[in-house]
C-alpha cells in the first residue's frame, strides 16, 4: 500500500512542477478516442497548480490510513482513477477528451464518498451518482450541440461561431452540478459532510475546479447570450445569499464549508454570466478570474485541512489560527487578499452592465454574512476536542498554509486593485467579529446553536432531491407503461394460447428433449422445402 | 485455387463442415468435439483477416452459383459484411470456449454443439450474402438451426418459448418472403450494391415499394426485436447461457439489424429511401423502442430478462442510426452493431457466470458477488458502463456519432431520446453494480464451480475478461486503424459517394 501512495504523491508533485516550469505545448494523438489533443496553456497552468498541491495535501491527510489494511481497497483505487481523471481534465484541449476526462473523474469520485457500510454515507454516494450522470448527460448534448455548430473539437479553434443559447445553458448547468451552481448546489453539502477530510479536500479544492475549467474552456466567450447571461447573473446572485445564509445554519463544519463553496462558486458564476452578457469582459476578467478560483481553492483546501478540530500544540495552534483567519479574510473578501479579486470584479462589471448597478450594498451585505459564516465554522471547530496533528497531517497543513500565504501575497503585488482598496471596506467584516466577541464576553451566547433537525433538510431543495434519488419512485413514476405492456403482454399470450396453440398442440407431439439424428434429417427435409419453394418462384 | 471466388465459401466451410460432423460424433468424444470448434473457428479467423486485408486494399471476393436461371446465390464481401463477419467469428471463437466451459458433462452436447456451428454458418452466410435471395435463404436457415439450442434444456419452458420463438420468425420470414419475391418480381436480381439498386429504376411505382419496404421491415423486424415484434426475446432467455450470449449479440437480433440496414442501404439506397418518407416512421419506431425496452428493464428482477429488454433498446440504436440518413449516423449505427456486440456478450457471459457459479439468477441475489467473483463482476461493470454511454468505452463511441449525426440531419429530438435512454440504462444497470460491489451478502455461497485457482472454471472467465477487454479498446483506440469505427467510416463513405 505505501508504495502505491508515495507514486500518488510523486504525481501530485510533480503536476506542480510540471504546471510552474513546464514550457507550452500541444501534441494530437490520432488514435486515442476520436484523436486527443492535450497541453499546457496559460488557462489551464493555474489549475494544473492548484490540482497537484491539492492532491498532496490530501495524500499526506490519507497516509495514516493508507498503511492502514483494515481500509477497503476501493478507496485506493478510486483515488488514482480520480487523480487520473483529474489531471487528464486539465490538460486535455479537445472537447470529447475533456468529456471523458470529467466522467471518469467525477464517476470514480463514488468511491471517496462512499467509504463505509453507513447508511447515511450511501444515500450521499446516491445522490451524487444520480446528479452526476445528469450532469453528464447534459454534457453529452451540449458537446454534440457545440462540435455540431462549431464543427471542431479543439478548444482553441472553437472562437467567433454562433452557438444557440440552448448549449451554452446546458454547458452551464451540465458543469453546475459539479460547481454547485444555484439550484443544482445541494449535492456539495451533502457530500463533502460524507466523505472523509481528504477526500472531502480532493473533492472540494480540485474537483470543483474541473467544472469551472469546463466552463472557462467550453463556452467560447465570443458572441452575447443574453437571455442565458441574465438567468445565470440572477442565479448567482440569488444562490450566493442563500448559500451563506443555508451555511450559517449548518452544524457540521463540513456541510458549513460546503455551502461557502457553493456562495464562492456563485459569485464567480455571475461573473460568468457577465460576462455572456457582455463578451468583451472576458479578455479583461480572466486572469483575475483564475486569481480568484485559485485562491478559493487553496482557502477552502486549508479550512477542510482544519475541520477537524484545533490543534493542542502550540505552533500548530498558531499555524491552525493563521490560517483560518487569513483563509477568512480573503473568503470574506477583505480588501488585499485574493477573494478581493471576485468582489472587485462584480464592481467592474456592474460599470459596464446597468442591470448590476447598486451591487455594493449586497456586497457588503455578504461580506458580513460571510464573515458570519466563518465565525460560526471556528466555533463548531472550537466545540470539538483539541486534536494531536501528526506529522504528515501537520505537513499537510503547512502546505496549505504555504499556498494561501503566497497567492496573498501574490495577487497583493500582481496588480493595480491594490491602488484602489477602499479600507473601509474591511468595516463589514470587522463588525460582526467586534459584536459576536462582545456577545459571547457578555455571556450572550455560550454555546453554538446547533439546531436539532438535520440542517441539510432545510435547503428546499431537499424535498425535490428526495423525489429524485428514489429508485422506488422513479419506478412508479414509469409505473403505468409497465403495467400496460405487461397486461396486454398476458392477453396476448392468451389469445395465442387459446385461438392458434392449442390446436397446435393437439395435432404435434413435442418430444424436444429427444432430439437425436432424425432431428437432423427433419431439418434438411425443411431445408429442402425452403429451397423448393425459392425454386418455384 | 483463385482466391477471389473460393474465400467466401471457404470461411462459410469453416463453421458448417465442424458443425455436420460434430452431429454424427459419439456424445462421449468430447475431445474431437472440442479440437473440431476450436480447429473451424481458427480457420475461420485467420481466412476473415485474410478477407479483412482483401477488401481493405479493395479486391472483390465473390462466389456465385447459378440455382436457377435469374437466381443465383451469391457470396460476395464488401466492407458491411467484412464487419460482420468479423464480429460473428471472433464472438463465435469466445463463446465456444465459453460453451465447452459451460456444458461440461451435461447431455446432448453433439447435438448443440451442432446446431451452434449450424446456427454460426447461417450469420456468416447471411453477412456474405450477395443478393436478397441468398439473404432470405440463410435468414430462414438460422430461424431453424437456432430453435433447437432455444428448447436445448427441452423442459416445458423451454419447448413453450420455443414456440413462441418459431411463431415469431417464421411469421416474420414468411412476410420477408413475401416481401421479396415481390421485389424480385417487379425489379429482378438483387444484388446488393452500396448507395442502393432501386433508385436507378425509374419505372417502378412509389407506393408498391413503400409497401415492399413495409413488409421487409416486419420481416426484419421480428428479428431485431423491434417493437412490438419483440415478444419472443423475453421470453428466449431460457436458453443456456452462450446460446442467449450468441443470441443476443450476432446472430438472430443482429441479423434482424443487419438486414434493415442492407436493405435501407443497398437495395433502397438510403436517399433513395428517405425520398421515399420511409426513413422517418422507422425512426420514430426504432426510437419508441429504445425506451420502451429500457423501461421495462427496468422492472425486471431476473438478471437474463433485464439483460433481455436492454437488448431490444440497444438493437434499436442500429435502426435509428439507418433511420436518421446521414452519413455521420450511418456510422454511429453501423458501429453499433459491433460495439453492442461485444459488451452485451460481455453481460451475458457474466450473467451465465453468476448462474453457473453460484447459481444466482435474480438481481436481488446479487448483494456482495463482487467480493466472490471480482473479476467477472469487473468485466460486467465495465460493459454495463459502457451500455449507459460512458467514455472511453466503446458504448460512447456509438452514441457520440449517432448524436452528432441526428445533429447533422437536423433532428435535435434524438438528443433527447439518447439522453433518456443512457440515463434509463443507467438507472437500471447501476445499481446492479451497487449491489455487486457494496453490499454485503446475505447468505453464504452455494458454489457450483468451487473458487480454485480463478473464481470460476477459467473457460467460463476468459470469454467475458477478452470481450471486455475489447470494448474498452475499441472505444480507448476508436481511431486507431482497423478498429471498427474506422472500418464504418470506410463504409459510410462508399455508401454516400454517388
Amino acid at each position: 500500500m505505501k508504495l502505491s501512495w508515495a507514486l500518488l504523491f510523486i504525481g501530485s508533485i510533480g503536476s506542480v512542477l510540471a504546471g510552474l516550469f513546464a514550457k507550452e505545448f500541444v501534441i494530437s494523438i490520432d488514435w486515442i478516442l476520436l484523436g486527443s489533443v492535450f497541453g499546457i496553456d496559460d488557462l489551464n497552468r493555474p489549475f494544473l497548480i492548484v490540482s497537484g498541491i491539492v492532491w498532496s495535501i490530501a495524500c499526506l491527510y490519507k497516509y495514516s490510513s493508507w498503511c492502514n489494511p483494515n481500509i477497503s481497497n476501493f478507496q485506493g483505487i478510486g483515488y488514482f482513477l480520480v487523480f487520473l481523471g483529474n489531471l487528464l481534465a486539465v490538460i486535455s484541449l479537445d472537447v470529447i477528451t475533456f468529456y471523458s476526462t470529467f466522467a471518469l473523474m467525477s464517476l470514480s469520485a463514488y468511491f471517496l464518498i462512499t467509504v463505509k457500510h453507513q447508511k447515511e454515507k450511501r444515500i450521499a454516494g446516491r445522490i451524487y451518482i444520480v446528479f452526476t450522470i445528469i450532469g453528464e448527460l447534459m454534457l453529452f448534448a451540449a458537446m454534440v450541440g457545440l462540435v455540431h455548430f462549431t464543427n471542431e473539437i479543439e478548444f482553441r479553434q472553437m472562437e467567433m461561431i454562433e452557438i444557440p443559447e440552448w448549449v451554452i445553458a446546458l454547458i452551464i448547468f451540465g458543469f453546475g452540478i459539479k460547481v454547485g451552481l444555484f439550484p443544482l448546489h445541494f449535492t456539495l453539502p451533502i457530500i463533502y459532510k460524507a466523505a472523509p477530510i481528504a477526500n472531502a479536500i480532493i473533492l472540494g479544492g480540485s474537483a470543483i475546479n474541473i467544472g469551472l475549467l469546463g466552463w472557462i474552456r467550453w463556452i467560447p466567450f465570443s458572441d452575447a447570450a443574453y437571455s442565458i447571461g441574465l438567468l445565470i447573473i440572477a442565479l448567482g446572485l440569488i444562490g450566493y445569499l442563500y448559500a451563506i445564509l443555508m451555511g450559517i445554519l449548518q452544524s457540521h463544519p463540513r456541510a458549513l464549508l460546503g455551502y461557502s463553496s457553493i456562495s464562492q462558486m456563485c459569485l464567480i458564476a455571475v461573473i460568468f454570466g457577465a460576462t455572456l452578457y457582455l463578451p468583451s469582459l472576458w479578455k479583461i476578467f480572466l486572469s483575475s478570474v483564475l486569481l480568484a478560483i485559485m485562491h478559493h481553492a487553496f482557502a477552502k483546501t486549508f479550512l477542510f485541512a482544519s475541520s477537524q478540530g484545533i490543534p493542542s500544540h502550540f505552533f500548530t495552534k498558531f499555524l491552525w489560527w493563521a490560517g483560518v483567519t487569513l483563509a477568512g479574510f480573503g473568503l470574506a473578501g477583505a480588501p488585499a487578499t485574493a477573494g478581493y479579486y471576485a468582489k472587485n470584479l462584480l464592481q467592474q462589471s456592474s460599470e459596464h452592465i446597468s442591470l448590476l448597478n447598486n451591487l455594493s450594498g449586497i456586497l457588503w451585505i455578504s461580506s458580513a454574512l460571510t464573515t458570519c459564516l466563518l465565525l460560526r465554522f471556528l466555533w463548531l471547530t472550537n466545540k470539538k476536542p483539541r486534536i494531536k496533528l501528526n506529522n504528515e497531517k501537520l505537513f499537510g497543513l503547512l502546505i496549505a498554509f504555504g499556498s494561501l500565504v503566497i497567492i496573498t501575497i501574490y495577487s497583493i503585488t500582481a496588480d493595480t486593485v491594490l491602488s484602489e482598496i477602499k479600507f473601509y471596506y474591511f468595516l463589514p467584516i470587522l463588525i460582526p467579529i467586534v459584536i459576536l466577541g462582545l456577545l459571547i464576553q457578555l455571556r450572550v451566547l455560550r454555546k453554538p446553536v446547533v439546531f436539532s433537525y438535520q440542517t441539510t433538510d432545510m435547503d428546499f431543495s431537499n424535498v425535490a432531491l428526495d423525489y429524485l434519488f428514489s429508485t422506488s419512485k422513479i419506478k412508479r413514476f414509469f409505473h403505468p407503461i409497465n403495467q400496460l405492456a405487461i397486461n396486454l403482454n398476458t392477453r396476448f399470450t392468451a389469445f395465442q394460447e387459446n385461438k392458434f396453440m392449442s390446436r397446435l398442440d393437439n395435432n404435434i407431439e413435442y418430444a424436444a428433449p429427444v432430439w437425436s439424428r432424425s432431428s437432423i434429417l427433419v431439418l434438411i427435409i425443411i431445408l429442402l422445402i425452403g429451397f423448393s419453394i425459392t425454386f418455384i418462384f | 485455387m483463385n482466391w477471389s471466388n473460393t474465400l467466401p465459401l471457404l470461411i462459410l466451410a469453416s463453421s458448417l463442415l465442424p458443425g455436420i460432423i460434430i452431429f454424427f460424433l459419439q456424445e462421449k468424444s468430447t475431445q474431437l468435439r472440442t479440437f473440431l470448434n476450436l480447429l473451424g473457428a481458427c480457420i475461420k479467423i485467420v481466412l476473415v483477416i485474410a478477407l479483412i486485408l482483401g477488401v481493405y486494399q479493395g479486391y472483390v471476393f465473390e462466389t456465385r452459383w447459378q440455382l436457377v436461371p435469374n437466381i443465383d446465390l451469391v457470396l460476395h464481401a464488401d466492407a458491411l459484411s467484412v464487419l460482420f463477419v468479423s464480429l460473428s467469428s471472433i464472438l463465435w471463437l469466445l463463446t465456444t470456449i465459453y460453451a465447452i466451459g459451460y456444458l461440461e458433462n451435461s447431455p446432448n452436447r453433439s447435438r448443440f454443439f451442432g446446431f451452434f456451428s449450424l446456427c454460426v454458418s447461417a450469420t456468416i452466410g447471411i453477412a456474405l450474402a450477395g443478393n436478397l435471395i441468398t439473404f432470405l435463404i440463410f435468414y430462414e436457415l438460422l430461424t431453424l438451426t437456432t430453435y433447437p439450442l432455444v428448447v436445448h434444456r427441452g423442459t416445458k419452458q423451454c419447448q413453450k418459448a420455443g414456440r413462441i420463438y418459431l411463431m415469431y420468425t417464421l411469421g416474420g420470414g414468411a412476410l420477408l418472403l413475401v416481401g421479396v419475391v415481390w421485389l424480385k418480381a417487379i425489379a429482378g436480381p438483387l444484388d446488393f450494391t452500396a448507395t442502393g439498386i432501386l433508385s436507378t429504376m425509374e419505372h417502378l411505382d412509389a407506393t408498391t415499394l413503400q409497401w415492399i419496404f413495409l413488409l421487409l421491415m416486419v420481416g426484419f423486424g421480428v428479428k431485431a426485436a423491434i417493437f412490438p415484434l419483440h415478444g419472443w426475446l423475453p421470453k428466449a432467455m431460457v436458453a443456456p447461457a452462450p446460446v442467449s450470449s450468441l443470441l443476443h449479440a450476432v446472430a438472430v437480433v443482429k441479423a434482424g439489424a443487419f438486414g434493415i440496414v442492407r436493405v435501407v442501404y443497398d437495395v433502397y439506397g438510403v436517399e433513395f429511401a428517405n425520398q421515399l418518407g420511409l426513413l422517418y416512421p422507422l425512426a420514430l419506431i426504432a426510437a419508441f423502442t429504445i425506451i420502451y425496452g429500457s423501461v421495462r428493464a427496468l422492472f425486471q428482477d431476473g438478471l437474463k430478462p433485464r439483460l433481455a429488454y436492454s437488448t431490444i433498446s440497444q438493437v434499436s440504436y442500429i435502426a435509428l442510426g439507418t433511420a436518421i440518413a446521414g452519413p455521420i449516423a450511418t456510422i454511429g449505427g453501423i458501429v453499433h452493431l459491433v460495439h453492442q456486440g461485444l459488451m452485451k456478450i460481455t453481460l451475458f457471459f457474466c450473467a451465465g457466470n453468476f448462474a453457473e457459479t453460484l447459481k444466482l439468477h435474480r438481481i436481488s441475489e446479487l448483494d456482495g458477488v463482487g467480493k466472490r467473483m471480482p473479476a467477472t463482476m469487473l468485466a460486467f461493470s465495465i460493459a454495463a458502463l459502457g451500455m449507459i454511454g460512458i467514455p472511453p468505452i466503446a458504448g460512447f463511441i456509438s452514441k457520440w456519432y449517432l448524436g452528432i449525426g441526428a445533429a447533422e440531419a437536423n433532428q435535435f429530438w434524438v438528443l433527447w431520446i439518447l439522453a433518456g435512454s443512457s440515463a434509463l440504462n443507467a438507472m437500471y444497470f447501476l445499481p446492479i453494480l451497487y449491489r455487486g460491489w457494496f453490499k454485503s451478502p446475505t447468505a453464504a455461497w452455494q458454489d457450483a464451480i468451487p473458487a480454485e485457482r480463478f473464481e470460476t472454471h477459467w473457460m467460463l472467465l476468459f470469454p467475458p475478461l477478452i470481450t471486455a477487454a475489447f470494448s474498452i479498446g475499441f472505444g480507448v483506440l476508436a481511431n486507431a486503424e482497423f478498429s471498427p469505427l474506422e472500418w464504418s467510416r470506410l463504409i459510410a463513405t462508399r455508401e454516400y459517394v454517388q
